[in-house]
């Protein structure tokens, strides 16, 4: 053997395993008569260039429309009993006691828990998409577009995992070829839209645009891509100035799901919730509600001369743009910790009881202009403490750790600006 | 050609064909509806989900269209589509009707002035228009070698 | 003790389902030890013996040159589970043998399931089940995962391809200590840990390569013969291929230079 010989032993080994493969094959393999077998049939539709994106649309306003319509009368279910608890804990002689129990966690993580059932509607129905085979077609479709936009096309499962949650999303972006393409990826995951925020929208939209709940959400959502598409292209074009490239992606036959896969699937995903319920939301809760009723004057002091009231006047200045007051401000504070967390955090502000009360309360505090800003605006800034360190961790810098929380509550404040404005000017 | 593949899938062409009028008419009612402010019942005024059975009713329309230029394979595929597509939205609905009759049975508040017409729309009726879509579909797989 | 078994297999081949079917609720994730990559574990019961899977990350080859081969491959070579499980999608098989022919190149204790087997049915197409096991040395269980078929079978299967002797001691909670000598023989090859491994030495690789590659790797196991450490750790033949590719890794645990360039020439 020459020392040049241009064959690389890697590939003579793939080409000789190759070779026995289609030995074995033609060995063990008989095709059948002719038959179109389902996933031959289905691809020729879902995977076709434009008829493939209106069913995709179809699927995706198919799983908004049953997560929050069908789940609505376990909302109610749910708050009924947590409301009933409330009522229990508010009888322990100790007023401290009864008030930590009451107001702080069965009011902040009690009703947190109020949002269980959406969140699982959602995790079961990415669950079904997920194991029909259908949510790789919908990656396979918008790839083109995203190709076509000059971005990875790899980024869209990346993306498309951060409407469950922003953490796998950002981790699952390992996947996308090349640094530069992978930064991109990680930096705008978070502006999908994750079941953390859904709480928030579904609080505001129930308050504001009762008759459109179900349509406002599904907005924010599609908010969101736009966002993250838009946010990647400039990241693309003005930082990184990377090329993107086509990508070869398996796409698995169709199955029809199970309800017992579904459902286990849903649980392994639903139980990382409910054990954030236990633990993070709860310290937030205590933690909330301590500084909600301390103040430098002692105890039970008024809301606005509590420690979260003084936090949040301090900082409320800033926020008088966009018609947020003091409330709203320490809520988006403590929202950094987990999105929600500002559902909580009105929840025990407001200390009122039930969501019917809440909505009452923001009715009286914000137009439905202010109320789609703030919607707009916790739809785009930083998701949680997790994702800024998950997006430390994956980088391994604390620079686009920085970059991703700066340009986020940037973004956020000006397009929230951005809606008062416009809206202003048209109401 | 387009003789041999009507004859074959008759039955596929004659409910692409149906399932597009009923759809695109449903449909567009239903948006109409939306945007107007009317409440027709049976027909139900959300606009997302009108223009949802446009989308469906288009799927079928391409599929008319395959058959007419003697595209067999696809139209029918896009008949199994669209039939799938209308399982979807009638499965949905389904639930969504059932749980607000638990709403109701539980005399909770919101659901104290539902009634069942109101969850009775388009995509609950239309649905036995694609049965035979789905029939023939399933007839036509193979059966289990073993 | 529990028997430990891996399961692998290509993305989407349904690979999770199975872990799902078999140890149902009864599992716990984390993530490997400085990895990124999500460990998931479960235990189901067959036989009465106590048997503990574990999921690798879905994989097309082994090559370590992302993640998740890195742990993939580790974990097989490293702790050596006593059946590894390949699952391979029915309908791509072409593609999916490939992971399999690496998995016998590393002479693991092997089942095949032949997932999602429904669909090739639903082709009209037939595979041959007998012949393909015939072929790769290894039992192979159809099954259709998401339809809950094939489980009993293929938990009968992992069993089965363990020596009964072996299954036994395993479950007296007998645990082997590095150095403590066994006159029996076994499964494991991990001499560093186990002092034994003549079981799968003793097994005649089931897939041959050319006469010219095979007889490099003849030339590159005698080269290594001396390397006592080295051989310890890795089925010889295995070694000899990972080295004929130039493997980075493998390639680095080699510290004698002379060594070293001697592999390279052979390979070259």
């Amino acid at each position: 053997m020459s020392k040049d010989n241009p064959i690389d032993p890697q590939i003579l080994l793939a080409e000789e395993r190759y070779k026995i493969i289609s030995d074995i094959i033609s060995e063990v393999y008989s095709k059948g008569e002719k038959h179109y077998s389902k996933t031959d049939l289905l691809d020729r539709v879902f995977l076709h260039p434009y008829l493939g994106i209106m069913i995709f649309l179809v699927v995706m306003w198919a799983m908004f429309h049953f997560t929050f319509e069908a789940s609505a009368v376990f909302m109610v279910i749910i708050e009924n009993i947590i409301e009933w608890l409330k009522g229990f804990a508010l009888q322990i002689p100790n007023p401290v006691i009864a008030s930590l129990i009451a107001e702080g966690i069965i009011g902040g993580v009690g009703f947190i828990l109020v949002f269980v059932p959406p969140i699982f509607f959602m995790y079961f129905t990415i669950s079904i998409l997920e194991d029909s085979g259908y949510l790789a077609r919908a990656a396979f479709v918008m790839d083109k577009i995203m190709v076509k936009m000059g971005l990875h096309g790899r980024s869209f499962i990346p993306l498309l995992l951060g409407f469950g949650c922003s953490v796998p999303g950002i981790m699952a972006a390992r996947t996308v070829d090349g640094r530069e393409n992978r930064l991109t990826t990680i930096l705008v995951t978070p502006l999908m839209s994750c079941s953390a925020r859904l709480p928030v929208y579904i609080m505001i939209a129930g308050a504001f645009f009762p008759l459109y709940q179900g349509t406002i959400v599904f907005l924010m959502y599609i908010i969101g891509i736009v966002f993250a598409i838009l946010m990647a292209l400039i990241f693309q074009k003005l930082i990184f100035k990377g090329k993107s490239s086509p990508f070869i992606m398996e796409l698995p036959e169709y199955q029809t799901p199970t309800f017992h896969g579904s459902v286990i699937h849903t649980w392994e995903r639903g139980v990382l919730f409910l054990k954030k319920a236990g633990t993070y939301l709860l310290f937030g809760a205590v933690l909330l509600w301590f500084i909600s009723k301390m103040g430098p004057g002692g105890y039970d002091v008024p809301i606005a001369e509590s420690y979260a009231g003084i936090l949040g006047n301090a900082i409320a200045p800033l926020f008088v743009p966009l018609g947020f007051d003091w409330t709203i401000v320490t809520a988006l504070i403590f929202g950094f910790f987990a999105k929600e967390i500002v559902v909580e955090s009105l929840s025990i502000i407001y200390s009122v009881n039930g969501a019917a009360a809440i909505r009452l309360q923001l009715l009286g505090l914000m137009t439905p202009v202010t109320a789609f800003a703030l919607m707009i605006f916790v739809l785009l800034y930083t998701p949680c403490i997790a994702a800024i360190g998950t997006i430390r961790k994956e980088t391994n810098s604390w620079k686009w750790a920085m970059v991703s929380v700066v340009y986020q509550v940037g973004l956020a404040y000006s397009m929230a600006f951005l809606v008062v404005a416009v809206g202003g000017l048209i109401f | 050609m387009f003789e041999e593949i009507r004859e074959h899938y008759r039955i596929v062409f004659v409910n692409v064909v149906l399932n597009s009028i009923a759809f695109a008419l449903a449909g567009v009612l239903q948006t109409l509806n939306a945007i107007m402010g009317y409440s027709i019942a049976f027909v139900g005024n959300n606009l997302l989900e009108g223009l949802v059975l446009v989308l469906v009713a288009f799927v079928f329309m391409h599929g008319v269209k395959c058959f007419v230029k003697g595209q067999g394979v696809d139209g029918y595929a896009l008949a199994v589509a669209g039939a799938l597509l209308v399982t979807i939205l009638f499965l949905l609905h389904i639930i969504i009707l059932a749980t607000n009759a638990l709403g109701f049975a539980l005399g909770l508040e919101d659901w104290a002035e539902w009634q069942l017409a109101q969850d009775l729309n388009a995509s609950i009726w239309l649905f036995p228009f694609a049965l035979p879509i789905i029939r023939f579909y399933r007839m036509q797989r193979p059966k289990k070698t073993n | 003790m529990r028997v430990k078994i891996a399961l692998i297999g290509n993305p989407n081949v349904g690979k999770s389902v199975i872990f799902t079917n078999l140890t149902g609720l009864k599992q716990h994730t984390g993530n490997w030890p400085g990895k990124t990559v999500e460990q998931r574990v479960g235990y189901y019961e067959y036989d009465g013996y106590e048997f503990e899977v574990w999921d690798l990350p879905g994989v097309y080859s082994l090559s370590a040159r992302s993640e998740d081969e890195e742990v993939a491959r580790n974990f097989i070579v490293d702790s050596r589970p006593e059946v590894v499980v390949d699952i391979i999608n029915a309908a791509q098989l072409e593609r999916n043998l490939y992971l399999t022919l690496l998995l016998i190149e590393l002479q693991v204790n092997l089942v095949v399931v032949l997932n999602m087997y429904d669909v090739v049915e639903s082709k009209g197409d037939k595979i041959d089940v007998k012949r393909l096991s015939e072929r790769i040395g290894a039992p192979v269980v159809v099954a259709s995962a998401i339809k809950r078929m094939g489980m009993n079978e293929l938990k009968r299967a992992i069993k089965d391809a363990i020596p009964e002797e072996h299954l036994k001691r395993i479950n007296q909670e007998h645990i082997h200590l590095p150095g403590e000598n066994d006159r029996d023989d076994h499964l494991h090859y991990h001499p560093r840990l186990h002092h034994h491994g003549q079981y799968e030495r003793l097994r005649p690789p089931t897939i041959k390569y050319s006469t010219e590659i095979e007889y490099k790797l003849k030339k590159i196991v005698e080269l290594m013969s001396k390397e006592k450490e080295i051989l310890d750790r890795f089925p010889p033949r295995w070694l000899a291929l990972r080295l004929f590719e130039r493997d980075p890794q493998i390639l680095a645990m080699v510290t004698n230079d002379e060594l070293k360039q001697k592999i390279l020439e052979v390979s070259r």
